[in-house]
């Protein structure tokens, strides 16, 4: 099992090292963009309210979920704690 | 300002690192972690992208993925809360099954 981690963490360097080369060294680099005043936070609001409203509703609506369904996933259902919760309404 | 290149370098540099504790480490909090490191350096791509085309959607998709890891480890943590509950372990070698 050692060698095995070994043998991945080797492969990882490997892949480490082809994809430093292949991103750093890409002629895509060459040409950017010059101008950019268009980065800025009031560009990405006003992106994410009109371009990206359905994905960032569809995004409220998936965190809502997600959220309950991790306060369901960790609910305790024990019976010491239901007898304490009921000695609080008390 | 550090060129966009630097930026997605470093981000491949992350993506490795967290492809490696994915891959060997067996404790489900460090593989976590590592998972949201590889999503991070997935953002960091985006924002170099972002960066070097002046255009700000690569922003947005880097809020977007950002919001989706929250909610990931939201689900995730309870996830292995319920498993601790059941096996009274989140060491991936001791759980083997889904299975109730």
């Amino acid at each position: 099992m050692r060698m095995l981690a070994t043998m991945v963490r080797i492969g990882v360097g490997a892949l480490c090292g082809f994809l430093l080369l292949a991103i750093m060294g890409h002629p895509m680099w060459d040409d950017g963009e010059e101008d950019l005043s268009e980065l800025s936070s009031t560009n990405l609001a006003i992106e994410l309210l009109t371009d990206w409203s359905v994905a960032v509703i569809i995004l409220g609506a998936l965190l809502a979920m997600a959220m309950i369904g991790a306060s369901y996933l960790i609910r305790d259902e024990r019976l010491v704690n239901l007898l304490w919760e009921q000695q609080e309404d008390d | 300002m550090i060129p966009a290149e630097y930026l997605a370098g470093l981000g491949a540099i992350l993506f490795c690192i967290g492809l490696v504790g994915v891959f060997t480490r067996a404790n489900a909090i460090i593989v976590l972690m590592c998972v949201e490191i590889m999503l991070n350096a997935v953002n960091l791509n985006f924002v170099a992208g972002a960066l070097h085309h002046g255009d700000v959607t690569g922003w947005v998709f880097t809020a977007i993925a950002i919001a989706i890891a929250a909610a990931e480890v939201a689900v995730g943590l309870a996830i292995f809360l319920a498993l601790y509950g059941e096996h009274e372990s989140i060491s991936f070698d001791d759980i083997t099954t889904l299975k109730h």
